[in-house]
């Protein structure tokens, strides 16, 4: 289940609006590590748009995102799905609310999460290029398109479920405005960040499993 | 749900003994009424509809997955997603007597490329969301008062479309006489729409689906 944490790792680097005239802080890898480097708290939510052949309407996920640096993680889907991934200090839990109660999910194969969570580390430095996973490419915006980093997946097992992930920069430094996932021929999941906050504190219990 | 605790037992014990809920007819006049309630239960084609599906599996195994299923003439169409939108299967059921194959897998990602598992599935979905082909073999009640119309749409298969006296809703598929999948229908069930649906596969590979609707169209 790796794969599940394909997104998760540029999400890591989330959202903002506020910007700066000066010139754009992604212009390299050396810039997005040194930008990377000052965000030390994210808290945000988003909204997941999930395009299919068969549905004339996206499917519209809402979630909640915190980060904490050194590698603190809280992804919470809120509606439809009520699923909850949360990471503090190395210890990763997925659970699934079922009948008003947070249950672990019990299918997620977290030895394989800590593997790539192995890798987010590396991406919230900004280090992209030392992924073991992904070979990334820094596109400028061109042609209408914003600047983004592109991700394509090494293992070509990997890139059955996910053909290439764009990470789409803001213009606060160290920050994504956005996510695209692409599957071949699958079409594509949005998730768009919004109403971040920046650099204030989490405290412990935003990293745990909800108390029930 | 309670009320589907309350039916199960008493529906797995008739399936152990390895014969048919018998049916008493009904009055005359009541036929072509209950027959059309039964239909009812099904939504009418073509039609999607989204789902969130928490899934109880062997050993004590949750997971939550969200599910979109359509009907159109190409057939039933079901596609699993993962909480971040990642397809893990996508499968057609084609109409009988369509060209090609039955099923067609156009993507399925471990754990769901299992050979089983497409087939499995697509039934499913099918006793929850299709109407049997053609008019029910019989009509008539279960020893409990309740309603049923029986379809055989397939020569070692039943279906049984049960109408509760207490106003719940199950469709029962019985294979070689055993009880092999049991759905109840909750909610109003607008359109044929329910707003939660459970699947229950009884048996040591058993597993229980229970099904929210999200949206339809």
């Amino acid at each position: 289940m790796a794969w599940r944490f394909a997104f998760v790792l540029a999400v890591c680097l989330a959202t903002s609006s506020a910007a700066s005239a000066a010139e754009p802080w992604y212009q390299d890898w050396d810039g997005i590590r040194k930008a990377a480097a000052r965000v030390n708290t994210i808290e945000t939510t988003f909204v997941q748009t999930r395009t299919l052949k068969i549905l004339a309407k996206p499917l519209v996920s809402r979630g909640v995102m915190a980060y904490r640096r050194p590698n603190d993680l809280r992804w919470e889907y809120k509606s439809p799905l009520e699923t909850l991934l949360v990471v503090r200090a190395g210890n990763v839990q997925r659970l699934v609310k079922h009948a008003g109660k947070w249950v672990t999910d019990a299918s997620a194969k977290l030895e394989a999460m800590k593997v790539v969570l192995g890798e987010i580390n590396l991406w919230l430095e900004g280090d992209f290029s030392s992924s073991r996973t992904f070979r990334p490419v820094l596109r400028p915006a061109a042609a209408g398109q914003p600047a983004h980093v592109e991700l394509v997946p090494i293992d070509p097992s990997l890139a059955k479920i996910v053909s290439r992930i764009a990470i789409i920069f803001a213009e606060r430094p160290g920050t994504v405005s956005a996510i695209d996932i692409y599957e071949e021929n699958e079409g594509v999941t949005h998730i768009a960040f919004d109403n971040p906050r920046f650099g204030g504190a989490i405290p412990d219990e935003r990293f745990d499993p909800p108390r029930q | 749900m309670t009320r589907t605790c309350c039916l199960s037992p008493l529906l797995l014990l008739a399936a152990s003994c390895a014969h048919l809920p018998s049916l008493s007819p009904l009055p005359e006049d009541a036929t072509a009424a209950t027959t059309a309630r039964c239909q009812q239960v099904f939504p009418r084609q073509p039609w999607h509809a989204t789902h969130t599906i928490f899934a109880t599996l062997p050993f004590g195994q949750n997971s939550e997955l969200l599910g979109v299923t359509a009907t159109s003439p190409e057939g039933l169409h079901a596609v699993l997603l993962s909480p971040e939108g990642l397809t893990l299967f996508d499968g057609v059921q084609r109409r009988q007597g369509a060209a090609g194959p039955p099923l067609v897998v156009k993507r399925a990602v471990p754990p769901f490329d299992q050979p089983a598992f497409a087939a499995s599935l697509m039934a499913d979905v099918g006793s929850a969301f299709l109407a049997p082909p053609g008019a029910p073999l019989a009509v008539g009640r279960y020893a409990s008062g309740d309603s049923v119309c029986r379809w055989s749409p397939l020569a070692n298969e039943t279906t049984d479309v049960v109408l509760g006296v207490a106003g719940t809703k199950m469709v029962l598929t019985f294979r070689n006489l055993h009880l092999v999948r049991q759905v109840a229908l909750v909610g109003s069930g607008d359109d044929g729409f329910f707003t939660e649906v459970s699947l229950t596969v009884p048996g040591a590979g058993g597993y229980t689906l229970e099904m929210r609707l999200v949206d339809r169209e």
